[in-house]
């Protein structure tokens, strides 16, 4: 088994009267299969992007977009992360990004992304199972 | 309109032969409504514990599993369900763990938790993306 240590911090000065700031962290034990910070081209059909495969084991998650199509032109496209049957669950515009642990206890659903538009949006993306 | 900083860091020594160590920031806009850091108890009636309401727009969402029950004593192995209004489970946090993530279901929707066993404390928070 390795560790992932995720740290998550939020931070506002004008949300609202008081300040946030706070961070939430820990070290997980992971074990295979996993996938290293990879990118990939979503497309309108999201079947043709799974990024996690199906299964019931829990998946630490990690999505984020790039903000281009290609690396380097951009787009202003929003992408929903879905599971394989379709359910969207959340949606990321420019430079926003997901972490969570993904699980369909109760069925066997992986994770696919769908751009909502027809065309083309570059993600990074990278998975680790819950040991 | 606000803003809101949300940084991620993932880093591992061992989790293969590179390294891992990253961080992604960004700054999202944000509007009312807002809940700020807020905490419940999650019991085994999902409808009984809403942290989201019901509203087509998309949300960033922060939960976190305490390790705690009700009685401020360990949750033990009871996890947290995190579901759409009909009951429809997203994801499920153990004890310590996090999410966070821009909550948008293809329309209006709520999220609702519920521990698999017993009573297990929570903790979250949400925002409105303008």
């Amino acid at each position: 088994m390795a560790t992932l240590t995720p740290t998550l911090t939020l931070a506002s000065t004008d949300a609202s009267s008081d300040a946030i700031s706070f961070s939430a962290t820990l070290g997980l034990s992971v074990t295979p299969p996993s996938k290293g910070i990879s990118r990939i081209n979503a497309t309108a059909t999201g079947g043709d992007n799974i990024i996690v495969p199906a299964g019931t084991a829990v998946a630490y998650l990690y999505v984020k977009h790039t903000g281009t199509t290609d690396g380097s032109t951009a787009t202003t496209q929003v992408v929903d992360i879905e599971d394989t049957d379709n359910v969207a669950f959340a949606r990321l515009g420019p430079g926003e990004f997901a972490f969570l642990p993904y699980s369909k206890a109760a069925s066997s659903k992986g994770v696919q992304l769908q751009v909502n538009h027809a065309s083309v949006v570059q993600m990074e993306y990278a998975f680790f199972t819950k040991a | 309109m606000a803003t809101l900083t949300s940084t991620l860091t993932l880093s591992s020594s061992d989790i293969s032969s590179d390294a891992l160590s990253f961080s992604v920031t960004d700054g999202g806009t944000v509007v009312a409504p807002i809940e700020n850091i807020a905490r419940i108890t999650a019991t085994t009636t999902g409808n009984a514990s809403i942290i989201l309401p019901s509203v087509d727009a998309t949300r960033y969402v922060y939960i976190k599993h305490l390790g705690l029950n009700s009685a401020g004593g360990s949750s033990g192995a009871d996890q947290v369900k995190v579901e759409t209004a009909d009951g429809t489970e997203i994801m499920r946090i153990s004890k310590d763990e996090f999410a966070f993530f821009p909550h948008y279901a293809g329309g209006a929707g709520l999220i609702q938790l519920e521990a698999t066993a017993n009573t297990v404390q929570v903790e979250y928070a949400y925002f409105t993306r303008s």
